[in-house]
């Protein structure tokens, strides 16, 4: 699947574009702040609808303009598909595929997808344990697109538990209701665990083949779920879950929140058994990101039976030159780069790249 | 600047606070009232009125009721046996709908639901404890399938299991008429939980 032909209309800070694409590396050059980093996330919104970095839809709309939109022709497998999304200041999206208004997820073609990499990322890594399991949770979304019905009726037992264990500590004969929802909540939880557990798995194991591979197998990285409940077997989940919850209740009433469950886990990056998250090197770190990005784009491949499109914001700063071959050597299907300076693209990829220049809102 | 009559105003006022009902639509609502022969406009006023005055709450199951105890709790071929406990009066007529359930009711008034203050002690659970006499063989849980309802249904049966009653709860499914395929995964893995031989 690639992207052949994207028009946008007030979008960020292009007032208007229409440019067709190669399957293959598309690279979008020139100086900062000129809009590269906005095609990127034109790309993914359109291919994801989801936003690529933490602000609110309306903001893709050019300052003081009512409504921006963003058109693509997608060539799949099934055939040639156009998307449209449109967002308004002031109304909901809407998401038009061939003539057709589309307001759910299961009515968009399944074979568009898309995986960004930008600086920001780094969070997977260096931020909050939240940051990583949004991460997790964001890639099952893409493969099991019914995974946020279980995680919502979680996040509800969740809060009704946490309102409760409040109010206990005014009213502790209340306590005698907490039995209900550590049921429930086990029972959500357990599932939830289930599916996480399963996917970072298959992650887990390509992100570390990759790591040993762009390191020339001179460093291992192993990639870990923790959690307080016991996830050896997956089918005791629940029990353990149910186990602990007892055993925290105490706590979990004089602090007034849950303090166990898959809200709490955390997934570690060991390279050669150190935390990469106080040991790593920042070129370290960004390339356990980076497998990871690799690994989930054949995982979508292994679901979907087609790659999906890779946007790659600004990777070359900190790679070094062996790492930067590597990384294009991967590469065989459609892939869009930015960078500030063509001279950071090894000649033999720049060749047999479409380039871009980037300049105030428009392509030459 | 007033659109409206001073009373016109009133009611579309008035109308516009009933559940379900927009600005708009009230609009069209009070302008249809006001075309109205006017015995029907006091025939409609009077209906609200005594609705609300002799609709009391039943002193046995809670449910709607202009005699008290209701038609349902007095009816001879009732079977006394059962009790079918639901969240809402609405539950009553949504199962009775059916005609199948030939038992009794009991309405809570309300699920467990923390976030918005509601513990046990504020539906009719003290009520429904002293409605368990040995005659009763079976309750029904048949709170909605929700979280709230769940942990309802969970805590009713802690308390009732060591009555010596039978305590059941609704299957949770796939509706009739629908399709497997567009079934939410949650609605599924209940679905199969609950299966049965057949």
């Amino acid at each position: 699947m690639y992207l052949a032909n994207l028009r946008l209309y007030d979008f960020r800070n292009f007032p208007e574009l229409d440019v067709t694409f190669e399957n293959g590396i598309n690279v979008f050059y020139g100086d900062n702040a000129q809009g590269k980093t906005n095609l990127l996330e034109a790309i993914y919104f359109l291919s994801t609808l989801r936003l690529a970095r933490a602000f609110r839809e309306q903001e893709l709309v050019r300052h003081e303009k009512p409504l921006a939109f963003v058109k693509g022709m997608f060539s799949t497998a099934a055939g040639p598909v156009s998307r449209q999304v449109t967002v308004y200041r002031d109304r909901k999206k809407t998401v038009q595929e061939g003539e057709t208004v589309k307001t759910k997820w299961s009515e968009l073609s399944p074979s568009i997808c898309a995986i960004y990499f930008s600086p920001d990322d780094m969070d997977i890594i260096k931020g909050q344990p939240s940051d990583r399991r949004r991460f997790i949770d964001n890639i099952v979304y893409q493969v099991r697109p019914a995974f946020y019905k279980f995680l919502q009726q979680y996040q509800r037992v969740l809060l009704q538990r946490n309102m409760l264990l409040k109010a206990v500590k005014s009213k502790p004969n209340l306590a005698r209701t907490l039995d209900s929802w550590d049921e429930q909540l086990s029972e959500f939880g357990a599932q939830l665990m289930r599916v996480r557990l399963k996917v970072l798995k298959q992650i887990s194991a390509m992100a570390e083949n990759y790591f040993s591979d762009f390191t020339n197998y001179k460093q291992s990285l192993k990639i870990n779920y923790k959690s307080e409940i016991d996830i050896s077997n997956p089918m005791a989940i629940k029990e353990d879950f149910k186990k602990k919850l007892a055993a925290c209740r105490e706590k979990d009433v004089q602090r007034g929140y849950t303090t166990v469950g898959p809200h709490r886990d955390d997934i570690d990056f060991l390279i050669e058994g150190k935390l990469a998250k106080y040991y790593g090197s920042q070129g370290q770190q960004r390339l356990i990101v980076l497998c990871l990005k690799f690994a989930q784009r054949n995982l979508l491949y292994n679901e979907r039976g087609e790659y999906p499109i890779l946007l790659l914001d600004d990777v070359m700063s900190e790679l070094d030159i062996h790492r930067r071959q590597l990384i294009f050597e991967q590469q065989n299907h459609q892939v869009f780069i930015t960078t500030t300076d063509l001279k950071l693209l090894p000649e033999y990829i720049s060749k047999r790249s479409s380039l871009y220049c980037v300049e105030a809102g428009a392509l030459r | 600047m007033a659109y409206y009559a001073k009373p016109l105003e009133r009611l579309i006022e008035e109308l516009s606070r009933l559940p379900g009902i927009g600005p708009k639509t009230a609009q069209r609502l009070a302008f249809y009232i006001l075309k109205m022969p006017e015995e029907r406009v006091s025939s409609l006023a009077e209906a609200i009125l005594q609705a609300k005055e002799s609709i009391t709450y039943c002193s046995i199951c809670g449910n709607l009721t202009d005699v008290d105890p209701c038609s349902i709790c007095e009816a001879p071929y009732r079977d006394k046996n059962v009790i079918m406990v639901v969240e809402d009066p609405k539950d009553v007529v949504a199962i009775e709908k059916t005609r199948d359930y030939k038992g009794l009711y009991h309405v809570l008034h309300g699920a467990i639901s923390p976030l918005e203050g509601i513990g046990p002690d504020d539906i009719k659970i003290k009520e429904l404890l002293a409605r368990i006499t040995p005659e009763v063989k079976e309750i029904i849980l048949a709170t909605n399938p929700n979280v709230e309802g769940e942990a309802t249904a969970m805590y009713l049966a802690k308390l009732l299991k060591p009555l010596g009653v039978k305590v059941t709860r609704i299957a949770h499914g796939i509706p009739m008429g629908g399709d497997l395929e567009y079934a939410d995964e949650v609605t599924l893995t209940k679905a199969l939980e609950g299966r049965r031989e057949i």
